[in-house]
């Protein structure tokens, strides 16, 4: 590529960094503030941004998980919800909460408001951004809280942090479910497909696009290629100018992006283990397909809706059992990277 | 005789102090060293947190950069320090501020007491040793470093690569010969006054100000001119990575450490409660075993060059860059062997204890073994999905087999992108008999002609490409090419090169053969309906078997 159009090319990302930002900007009125505790945030806290949209019976267990592992603090967005939702963060003593009624989509599925609570509260922290049903295992997650990994980032000069959406699945049929809250949901969800993903480039980003997995397998069997993206970059030392460009996958500026080796060697990584398919996914995929709040027209709500009602079971011979990071680690999924 | 422990601080002070405590109650001298970057408020609050402990010795402080003189300038402050008030030191050890003792200080003085005047201090020299991982060698003596290389890495950079293009050398001062060696040292007091007190110190001093991390030459390098007896080794144990960061110690490493052989250990994470807790309270002399490393050269391993055919979040090799091959493992395909045995994978079952997959690339789906309809490691039968990136569906397919290993079948019909594929990795195995269609063609007794001529011209034409691609260069992998007629009059050749390494010396019983007889007729047929048919294909002279890099069982 010539130093022109190399040149014409990060400026052209230059200008897209600053339109989502200034897009971020003109969304903050779609937001409200409901009650906001991050004054007695200290330096080297931890913090964790979420969006949510009826998650009431999802978020003690979210909540506890998370705390465990070390974040101090959270920040939740609160999508017009109307189970309790609200009214149960409000009460946390570490989240600060806002509302919007705005429409998900039209704010870029929620990435418009994350952007600005990371623009105003974020810089220089380590921050998690994950969904509700994302929950974060990296190498040593279970001697190690986030705090030591994210001190070996920083002394590795290492800024973003990539994993693999892991979908989790029961061994009997998705409707034969039952889920309490404040249950593990890794009591149903025990099972993952451990090596059927496939990764390309994207050139314009520099960063992976990472395909396959149950949902690939059973629901995108005869379009592939528009099976969702698993790749994910949840964990962030946030700079001033850093914006996220669609859900998590993709950031900016791009050399953010690049959490993985191309000469040979492996970056450290680990894997969001995805549990969207407790059992009131059949409920939600009806409520979100009308709802059409979703990326590409929540196409991926109506394949669920269609393959649901039949006994789905994603379960195979080959399917593995989930025991820890390390079998995680020794199947490929995430690497050590350096980190002993 | 007391030895000293000298301790250069810069973070995690409250941590620092503890490990102080511990080490003057023990009865060894202690001199501190604290980065004058550190503010005075914080400074101050240290030191009166330490006021009970009277006999610690505080050193002049000097702001201090990692890689530059000033560390060495810290450490010979507390040395001078030391020397000056404490006149029974034997010994003068070395510490960071995130170093723990892992041996009882008990067995560290009398360990001392048993070896007067002897320096514990690893100095190798320059160039025969690996002891530098990530970063320069000899030219941390013979170039100069003006900028810092953590807040002004391009200058720092910039400038190491104009020394080298305009071959910008300095000259190294005599008496001075160069080794190497870790920063963390324990010196006898001879040898340590020695070198304070060396005539030329002034001038090395100077010299040293302008190399690169000094703090692992100076007292590696002088300690050679005046020491009577040096033992090249640390009483610290460190380990660095391959971009020379040290390996940080957590409290899952208890055990580890127990196991190590020496006195002192770095670096230890600030927030390791449980080492903190463990070894500053009294230890019990313990035998110690060889530690276990290979926890930590895993982790170095997998940074470094990673697993080989595994792509995922954090390797993505660039394809030209894989060293060897694209691919985790040696697999083995076979092409028309099915149509010559009629049980041929239940003869490599028993033979090689593989089962092997069916067609992978069929066109019209993937054809697993036993007629499973999902691979190993979740992969999809279906075609699309396979289609959509078919060199990552057998990479994975290698990875996710790679406990017991890969076999399959691959026809020349098959998807024909996946067989430029399989050409050039030098994993691939290709077990391929020329013709050996025709015996399937045969079996099937189709009477339309138009058909036949059809599906046999194509067979032709692909077995002919696929045999042009092999003779290109970028051809790797190893191949067996037998004709129909070789395979029928000897069959045991072929099975037994399809085993490869494995199980080449049981007796090899031979499958049952799919009926031929009517193969000559059948060319005839063909040849008469216009197929162009090589029948010296179908003869059994044995001589023309081409192979690359064969098989032992045929040489």
């Amino acid at each position: 590529m010539s130093i022109i159009s190399k040149f014409a090319e990060s400026y052209h990302l230059r200008l897209q960094r600053r339109r989502r930002r200034l897009r971020a900007l003109r969304k903050r009125r779609e937001v409200t503030l409901v009650k906001n505790r991050s004054s007695a945030r200290r330096k080297d806290d931890i913090f964790l941004f979420s969006t949510v949209h009826n998650e009431r019976h999802r978020l003690s267990y979210f909540l506890d998980y998370y705390r465990n592992l070390g974040v101090n603090h959270f920040f939740f967005i609160d999508n017009d919800s109307d189970d309790g939702t609200g009214e149960f963060l409000a009460a946390q003593p570490d989240v600060s909460l806002w509302h919007s009624e705005g429409s998900y989509k039209r704010s870029n599925f929620g990435m418009d408001w994350i952007n600005n609570l990371l623009r105003k509260n974020a810089r220089e922290h380590w921050c998690l951004i994950v969904d509700v049903d994302e929950f974060f295992v990296y190498p040593h997650c279970d001697t190690r809280p986030l705090r030591a990994l994210t001190d070996w980032l920083d002394a590795s000069s290492i800024q973003s942090f990539g994993a693999l959406l892991l979908d989790m699945y029961p061994t009997t049929s998705l409707e034969d479910q039952e889920y309490l809250p404040g249950q593990s949901p890794f009591k149903t969800l025990t099972h993952f497909d451990s090596g059927n993903y496939t990764q390309k480039l994207n050139k314009k980003y520099g960063n992976l696009w990472i395909q396959g997995g149950p949902r690939q397998r059973i629901f995108f069997a005869e379009n592939p290629d528009q099976a969702p993206a698993l790749n994910k970059i949840p964990l962030v030392k946030w700079s001033r100018g850093n914006v996220f460009v669609s859900s998590t996958h993709t950031l900016l500026p791009r050399g953010l992006n690049k959490t993985f080796e191309d000469w040979g060697g492996e970056k450290i990584c680990g894997c969001l283990l995805h549990t969207k398919f407790l059992p009131d996914l059949a409920h939600k995929a009806i409520r979100e397909e009308t709802r059409r709040q979703h990326y590409a027209g929540g196409r991926e709500y109506r394949a669920y809706k269609a393959a649901n009602g039949k006994g789905t079971i994603l379960n195979h011979a080959h399917s593995k059992r989930f025991e820890g990071w390390r079998q995680l680690e020794d199947l490929g999924l995430m690497s050590l990277g350096g980190w002993a | 005789m007391i030895p000293a422990i000298a301790i250069l601080a810069h973070h995690n002070l409250d941590r620092v102090a503890q490990v102080v405590r511990f080490l003057s109650d023990a009865g060894l001298y202690v001199c501190i060293h604290v980065d004058q970057s550190v503010p005075a408020d914080r400074f101050n609050k240290f030191k009166s947190s330490l006021s009970d402990h009277t006999d610690i010795l505080w050193a002049k402080r000097v702001k201090c950069e990692w890689g530059h003189f000033s560390l060495v300038e810290a450490t010979l402050n507390m040395s001078e320090e030391i020397l000056a008030e404490r006149p029974d030191a034997g010994h003068v050890m070395l510490l960071s501020g995130d170093s723990l003792p892992i041996r009882a200080p008990a067995e560290f003085i009398s360990f001392l007491h048993k070896n007067p005047g002897v320096d514990f201090i690893e100095s190798v020299v320059i160039g025969d040793d690996n002891w530098i991982s990530g970063g320069l060698g000899i030219e941390r003596f013979t170039l100069s470093f003006p900028f810092s290389w953590k807040k002004q890495r391009r200058f720092f950079d910039i400038w190491v690569e104009v020394q080298r293009k305009l071959r910008l050398n300095r000259r190294i001062p005599n008496g001075v010969r160069p080794h190497i060696g870790s920063q963390w040292w324990c010196l006898s007091r001879k040898t340590l006054e020695a070198i304070i007190n060396d005539p030329a110190k002034a001038q090395y001093d100077a010299y040293f100000r302008k190399c690169w991390i000094p703090d692992e030459s100076y007292f590696q390098t002088l300690a050679r001119n005046h020491a009577s007896t040096i033992e090249s080794r640390s009483l610290l144990f460190s380990r660095f990575d391959h971009q020379g960061k040290p390996t940080t110690f957590y409290d899952d490493h208890v055990e580890f450490l127990d196991k190590i052989d020496a006195f002192f250990a770095r670096k230890i994470w600030a927030r390791a409660s449980t080492l903190y807790e463990r070894f500053l309270s009294p230890l019990p002399t313990k035998a110690r075993t060889a530690p276990n490393l290979e926890r930590i050269e895993t982790a170095a391993h997998r940074r470094k060059t990673g697993r080989g055919g595994l792509y995922m979040h954090g390797r993505a090799p660039n394809q030209w860059l894989e060293e060897y091959s694209p691919t985790a493992l040696p697999y083995h395909v076979f092409t028309g062997f099915n149509a010559v045995f009629s049980e041929f994978d239940d003869w490599q079952g028993t033979h090689s204890g593989i089962r092997p997959h069916g067609r992978l690339f069929a066109k019209s789906r993937v054809k697993f073994v036993n007629n499973g309809s999902i691979g190993a490691g979740g992969m999809s039968g279906s075609a699309a999905i396979r289609d959509l990136a078919p060199e990552n569906f057998l990479c994975n397919l290698v990875w996710n087999t790679r406990e017991q290993g890969l076999r399959f079948h691959y026809e020349i019909s098959d998807l024909p992108k996946i067989g430029k594929f399989l050409l050039a990795d030098p994993h691939a195995n290709l077990h391929f008999i020329r013709h050996g269609w025709m015996l399937d063609l045969l079996n099937r007794g189709i009477e339309n002609n138009e058909y036949l001529r059809t599906t046999a011209t194509t067979m032709i034409n692909r077995e002919r490409m696929v045999l042009t691609d092999l003779e290109q260069s970028k051809t790797n992998c190893n191949y067996n090419i037998w004709t129909l007629g070789e395979v029928l009059s000897n069959p045991q050749t072929a099975l037994k090169a399809t085993l490869g390494e494995a199980n080449v010396q049981m007796p090899i019983i031979l499958p049952e053969m799919t009926d031929a007889s009517r193969l000559t007729d059948f060319a005839r047929e063909l040849k008469n309906i216009g197929v162009d048919i090589n029948s010296t294909l179908l003869e059994s002279a044995a001589a023309n078997v081409q192979t690359k890099n064969g098989f032992k069982a045929q040489k």
